[in-house]
């Protein structure tokens, strides 16, 4: 009952999100988010008819979408990381390097060496899942914390955005690992509970984070003139370089 | 402890972290900012520059210490210098992240940098930063006049093709005491 509530208001929220973003025209500035979304829901209607219609389907049906939508969580965080660093030219691309490299690594020495593993799948399944979502907790954790270095402005939708998933990232994390421990006899009714509660406590954080559309800049006007210098950018950056160079080679 | 509640709590500080990050600055770090540029302004200027040669030049430390044998005095000059040469590198730092944080005014009929544009823009950022990271390395850990920044002189930067002759200023031992 519960589950199913829970399942009716992430839908619900999901489309709320959806409309908001489309009446206020801003579905462009997020185009993966949205893309995602839509999966999101489209999956969840055609995962309940699957239930209601060949229960017997149901299992294969879940892992394959479940595992689009984990593998496709990290082309949202790439999104996500641009969104951050986009207005600043000189680390536009600094989200990008974040998620890739961190992906890269964790994928090379946390996530794919336990696969060879020999031991049940279901343990297996469990253990990929936990430590897919801790990797995308530590790539949002590193992306917010070279955003605070830099002390650049998240703005509210964006913000919202991240801690939605983050909280999606860390529930999914500790359910994963207790379900791994406990097993299905012990822990099953709780992880199959928890689940779709934090899936409702992410889309209820994405619904409040983007009910307005807020650009973190409005270029013309934000910007102070005495800030625009006429210098290009890479020149002033590769002055900044050569002046140190040359202070620390004498 | 068990990994299961290893996980349990990894993922409960990732919330609260995120959550702290994810909180907007408050005003007092804006006027921290202002006042952070007032100190940081003409840091690359002559004179800027000129003082960070004569933070980092050894002449008159070798000069109290060899010629004038006060070996004491000259550790409590070098001590001195480093700390002032760490601040000076702190405040290079903020005056980076300054012109890096500096949003590119799109509305004016500049056209956004290009993807391999931004990739090399941000090679510079983090090339300048692993450097500085060194140089606060090398001044916390050995003083102020240890030789062991590389030289560079095979990099070419942009914006640096004119031959730089003339030093920023001449450190010059006499006029530092």
């Amino acid at each position: 009952m519960l589950v199913d509530a829970a399942l009716f208001v992430q839908f619900v929220f999901g489309f709320t999100i959806l409309v908001r973003m489309i009446q206020q025209g801003c579905v462009s500035r997020f185009p993966f988010f949205h893309s995602y979304l839509v999966y999101f829901l489209a999956t969840g209607v055609v995962d309940v008819c699957v239930f209601a219609w060949a229960p017997q389907q149901y299992p294969t049906f879940f892992w394959i979408k479940f595992f689009t939508l984990v593998i496709a969580e990290f082309a949202l965080l790439l999104e996500i990381g641009d969104h951050i660093f986009r207005p600043y030219a000189a680390i536009r691309k600094l989200g990008r390097l974040i998620t890739a490299g961190i992906t890269f690594l964790f994928s090379i020495v946390y996530i794919l060496p336990p696969l060879i593993e020999a031991r049940p799948t279901s343990i297996a399944i469990l253990d990929l899942v936990k430590r897919s979502a801790l990797t995308k907790g530590v790539i949002i954790v590193a992306l917010l914390g070279m955003a605070r270095f830099y002390r650049v402005r998240l703005g509210r939708n964006v913000a919202g955005l991240v801690l939605g998933f983050a909280a999606y990232m860390a529930i999914n994390t500790a359910n994963f690992a207790l379900a791994e421990s406990y097993g299905r006899e012990l822990y099953g009714p709780i992880f199959s509970t928890v689940g779709p509660l934090s899936q409702t406590l992410c889309v209820l954080i994405w619904t409040m984070a983007l009910w307005r559309f807020e650009p973190v800049f409005q270029p013309a006007r934000e910007i102070a003139t005495d800030r625009v210098v006429s210098e290009p950018l890479p020149d002033r950056l590769g002055k900044f370089n050569t002046a140190l160079t040359r202070l620390f080679r004498k | 402890m068990s990994p299961a509640f290893l996980y349990s709590i990894i993922g409960l500080l990732i919330i609260v972290v995120v959550a702290l990050l994810s909180r907007p600055r408050h005003e007092g770090a804006a006027s921290e900012d202002k006042i952070s540029q007032e100190h940081v302004a003409g840091l690359w200027e002559g004179l800027g520059l000129s003082l960070a040669e004569r933070i980092l030049d050894p002449t008159d430390y070798y000069w109290l210490r060899d010629e004038l044998g006060f070996p004491s005095l000259a550790e409590s000059l070098r001590h001195k210098r480093q700390h002032l040469a760490l601040k000076w590198l702190k405040a290079v730092r903020s005056s980076f992240n300054e012109m890096v944080r500096t949003p590119e005014p799109i509305s004016q009929g500049r056209t956004p940098s290009g993807t391999e544009g931004s990739w090399q823009l941000l090679r510079l950022t983090l090339r300048f930063h692993l450097f500085l990271s060194y140089a606060f390395f090398v001044v916390r850990f050995f003083g102020p006049y240890h030789r062991l920044i590389p030289s560079l002189r095979w990099t070419q930067w942009p914006g640096s093709a004119q031959p730089q002759s003339e030093p920023y200023g001449a450190p010059n031992a006499k006029h530092s005491l």
